[in-house]
């Protein structure tokens, strides 16, 4: 039999309404494109989460847009959201294009933030797009009586199973009309919309077995342009009549301006100061001279003394007021378990404040006008930045406006949401679009610091080398100033509500301990604090991995025997044996070391299981130590890393590669050092971090599981790095060093 | 005090009306539109500013454009494009050589003077002349490999 003709006319009538004039359209384009000064006349896209529209349209030329709040820092999001957008609605990846982060245009994901772009960010897509996919399958079938299960779709195309010949393309379906299909959501709870929406699918989506976009190494859409130097960072956002501001901060932290002398920057071509309370800044027609209005201008501020000593941080850690007390993980009765293991130890690690330390720093550009604010910015959250920009400004939030454009690589949240604030001070007080850009000293000193943690650990191994007992107890002053409704112009400005959300509680222990305790102390801070990349992830586990491998050299076990002892779980058995593997590794207990030498040699082993997704690490690291500097050197890393399913090879393996890389730096060199009054480590010379010279040999293994839901990629990657080193230097020296960073200082200190 | 300048820009000669000690970053960037240079730091510490003159490296963001009257300058936008771009890009683009790739641009004009400097430099070689450039993501062993890649092709500078 025949299969009924598809005529293009009879399908076409009817489908829908036109999009084009509504959002979808030139209007809707220009304020993504690089032209901010269309900005204005832009029509305000109607965004509901339950609407497929709001995340999904098709042109006529077949070209597919995707929506989403969620933004790329660098990662390669925007490739594997096109990736999941590809697979599940059938098209080729190249016609697929991702709107991020526009709050005209996107839908609120939430932040961007742990690893979790493509295992939470993805999910409405992948919805929608499977949603897209059937609501076209749907319409074909319907105008020719058809069964759904007699069509299938490849390539932007229906056809028919039967007669492949007959077949039309979504551009000809749907091309810039409305689908008009409501998703549902899987939850409308706040805390959820804010932690990322999620979609109850409908239409099945693809089985992992059947992917076909996903899993291949598609190059990033992003990198071709920022290679040539072409690529649209927020910094080179251009508006027209826009002044360059610059920040001056104050001399302490806390302290209050008494008095500005306008004076000294009145030579300036066109300069100008804005004062608003405690906000100081200055803007000039041109960049070079707010540079130097801002280090010329005098002004007088209050005295200030907040920050403790800094060589008794982690002491005054343990002192300092309890905001909070909260038990993690707790089974089993510790007391019993100590009392059942042959070895016992206890040990204190300490865990340095660190910088995000963009390498490019904080930038943004505000237009506030009456009635309408427009800012660019680099932020993880554009919608809550947003909103924290609209409070502060005294706008309704309807009239703000927030527009991501990628900034330099942050892992974290930092300074620019700052900026943002920065700006809109700026804009609002000169009546102009001001640009802000942070100075060096600027990010190095006020971007929201990676939180100092102080880690106590007591635990015990039967005479098989079980762990019969873990107990652990961390210090931080944790997120409690950094984030939302913390933006420092606010709090300069006075208003600013805080907040007190907690965050960077202990990783999981991924042992099997009959007895395990986590209490997390969050401490009153000091200074601003956001997590860098891994919140409380390479502080405990640097913690845990190093308590391990103390307690094997205690009790005469080698470092990756215990480890295969106390773990049952198959995924973290096959990290340990692949690495074991690949760095030929040979019982430590039978290695006849010279410590005489004037340069020590050691090997470090470390596992890790962390994030969304449990992926795993395990690594080996091999270090030089020499005696009289206490200079280390990591002269070889094996890694081996599970993530569940592979999304895009090539790309995990970059997020692998730079994970490794930061986390060597941060076990290595990174530490924010401060006086009484401010940050005092205020470019790269004060804060070094890896450089090339340094770059050891590293042999790397992803080990795919395709049955598996993919995890975290990033965080991963990096959490288990300052164990692995600290655990090489353990071997080398006979001497654990519990105190990050693993510099001269400190490696002199325990020899 | 402003005074009228020629810089010679990716082979073409631009006039520009600055005072003569304006780092030559900021004269790129907002005079000229040409974004490929980044602010760093403002202190010659991380290179992403940098730039050829006359075919050597050096760091726009402390270097005056009064210097610079007279000389070759070429940005990253000079040696390619996206469509047609420089052999150097291309072996970077093979290697997805970037992640959120703010220093891509300074490494590769760091990666082009090493290269005109000494076609075929050994691993240890390429290491030691980009530890001048930082990178926070952690791309090192992919820049490297692209410097490598350029270096098995052959590539002229």
């Amino acid at each position: 039999m025949n299969a009924p003709q598809f005529t293009r006319r009879g399908l076409l009538e009817g489908a829908g309404v036109l999009v084009v004039g509504l959002s979808f359209g030139p209007a809707a384009r220009a304020a993504t494109g690089q032209s901010p000064a269309a900005d204005l006349s832009t029509p305000v896209r109607i965004i509901d989460f339950e609407s497929l529209d709001s995340w999904l349209a098709i042109a006529r030329d077949g070209s597919v847009t995707v929506y989403t709040g969620r933004v790329d820092l660098g990662t390669g999001t925007e490739t594997v959201l096109a990736q999941f957008v590809a697979e599940e609605l059938d098209v080729r990846f190249e016609s697929v294009r991702v709107i991020m982060g526009d709050t005209r245009l996107t839908p609120n994901q939430g932040k961007t933030t742990a690893s979790l772009n493509v295992v939470r960010g993805s999910q409405p897509l992948r919805v929608a797009a499977a949603e897209a996919r059937a609501a076209l399958v749907e319409m074909v079938a319907a105008k020719l009586s058809l069964p759904t299960d007699a069509l299938e779709t490849s390539d932007g195309v229906v056809r028919s199973k039967t007669a492949p010949d007959n077949a039309v393309s979504y551009g000809e379906l749907i091309g810039d009309k409305f689908f008009s299909v409501k998703l549902e959501l899987a939850s409308k709870t706040e805390e959820d919309i804010s932690r990322g929406i999620l979609m109850k699918p409908k239409s099945k989506l693809k089985e992992f077995k059947d992917y076909k976009v996903i899993g291949k190494s598609i190059p990033r859409v992003d990198i071709p342009a920022k290679i040539a130097g072409t690529y649209e960072y927020v910094h080179n956002v251009r508006v027209p009549g826009m002044l360059h501001g610059r920040v001056v901060r104050p001399p302490a932290i806390g302290a209050n301006l008494v008095s500005v002398s306008e004076d000294t920057i009145r030579k300036i071509p066109g300069a100008r100061v804005i004062r608003r309370n405690n906000f100081l800044g200055v803007v000039a027609p041109r960049e070079e001279d707010a540079i130097k209005a801002a280090l010329v201008l005098q002004a007088e501020w209050t005295k200030s003394e907040t920050l403790p000593q800094f060589d008794k941080l982690y002491e005054d850690l343990t002192k300092a007021r309890v905001v909070s007390d909260q038990l993690g993980y707790n089974v089993g009765d510790i007391n019993a378990g100590l009392a059942k293991g042959k070895t016992r130890h206890k040990a204190t690690y300490d865990f340095p404040y660190q910088d995000h330390a963009m390498i490019g720093p904080s930038c943004a550009i505000a237009d506030v006008r009456p009635g309408q604010a427009t800012i660019w910015s680099g932020s993880q959250w554009p919608q809550g930045d947003r909103s924290d920009i609209a409070k502060m400004l005294g706008m309704p939030l309807e009239q703000v406006h927030l527009v991501w454009r990628e900034a330099s690589g942050c892992y974290g949240r930092l300074g620019c949401d700052d900026a943002a604030a920065d700006a809109a001070v700026m804009s609002q007080a000169v009546g102009r679009p001001v640009r802000v850009q942070w100075m060096r000293d600027d990010e190095h000193a006020w971007e929201p610091l990676s939180p100092a943690m102080t880690m106590t650990i007591e635990g015990a191994i039967d005479d098989k080398g079980r762990i019969t007992a873990f107990d652990y107890q961390q210090y931080s002053p944790s997120h409690s100033m950094g984030e939302k409704g913390n933006h420092l112009a606010w709090h300069l400005i006075g208003g600013a509500p805080g907040w007190g959300r907690m965050s960077g509680a202990a990783a999981n222990l991924l042992y099997d301990v009959p007895a395990k305790r986590a209490r997390n102390i969050y401490v009153e801070p000091w200074l601003r604090g956001i997590y860098l990349r891994s919140p409380g992830g390479i502080q405990s586990i640097f913690a845990y991995e190093s308590f391990i491998e103390e307690l094997a050299a205690l009790g005469g076990f080698d470092p990756l025997e215990i480890r295969l002892m106390n773990t049952g779980d198959s995924r973290d058995q096959d990290v340990l044996r692949a690495v074991a593997r690949l760095s030929a590794w040979e019982s430590r207990k039978n290695i006849k070391r010279d410590r005489t030498g004037s340069v020590l040699t050691g090997r470090g082993l470390a596992l890790a299981r962390y994030g969304a997704g449990e992926s795993r690490s395990a690594l080996v690291v091999d270090v030089e130590v020499e005696r009289a500097s206490g200079h280390v050197r990591v002269t070889d890393v094996f890694m081996a890393f599970d993530c569940g399913l592979v999304l895009n090879p090539d790309g995990l393996m970059n997020q692998v590669e730079g994970g490794l890389v930061q986390g060597l730096s941060r076990a290595l060199h990174e530490q924010v050092h401060f006086d009484r009054k401010k940050v005092t480590s205020v470019n790269w010379l004060d804060y070094p971090i890896l450089t090339f010279d340094e770059l050891p040999k590293a042999k790397l293994e992803l080990i795919p599981r395709p049955d598996i839901a993919w995890g975290s990629a990033g965080e991963a990657g990096t959490v288990a790095t300052a164990g692995a080193v600290a655990n090489a230097v353990f071997d080398a020296t006979g001497k654990h060093p519990r105190r990050l960073p693993l510099n001269p200082e400190h490696i002199k200190a325990i020899l | 005090m402003t005074e009228t300048f020629t810089l010679r820009v990716n082979g073409r000669d631009q006039s520009i009306t600055a005072d003569g000690d304006t780092p030559l970053l900021y004269i790129l960037r907002n005079d000229l539109e040409l974004n490929g240079a980044k602010f760093g730091c403002g202190l010659a510490q991380c290179g992403a500013c940098a730039v050829l003159l006359n075919g050597a490296e050096i760091r726009s963001c402390v270097t005056p454009v009064a210097s610079v009257v007279g000389s070759e300058i070429t940005t990253t936008e000079g040696l390619g494009t996206v469509d047609k771009p420089h052999p150097l890009q291309a072996a970077f683009v093979a290697e997805q050589a970037a992640q959120c790739g703010y220093c891509i641009s300074g490494m590769i004009i760091a990666a082009a003077a090493i290269l005109k400097q000494n076609p075929k430099p050994s691993e240890e070689e390429i290491k030691a002349g980009m530890s001048g450039h930082l990178c926070r993501c952690g791309t090192h062993y992919r820049i490297v490999r692209a410097i490598e890649r350029a270096v098995k092709q052959g590539v002229q500078l």
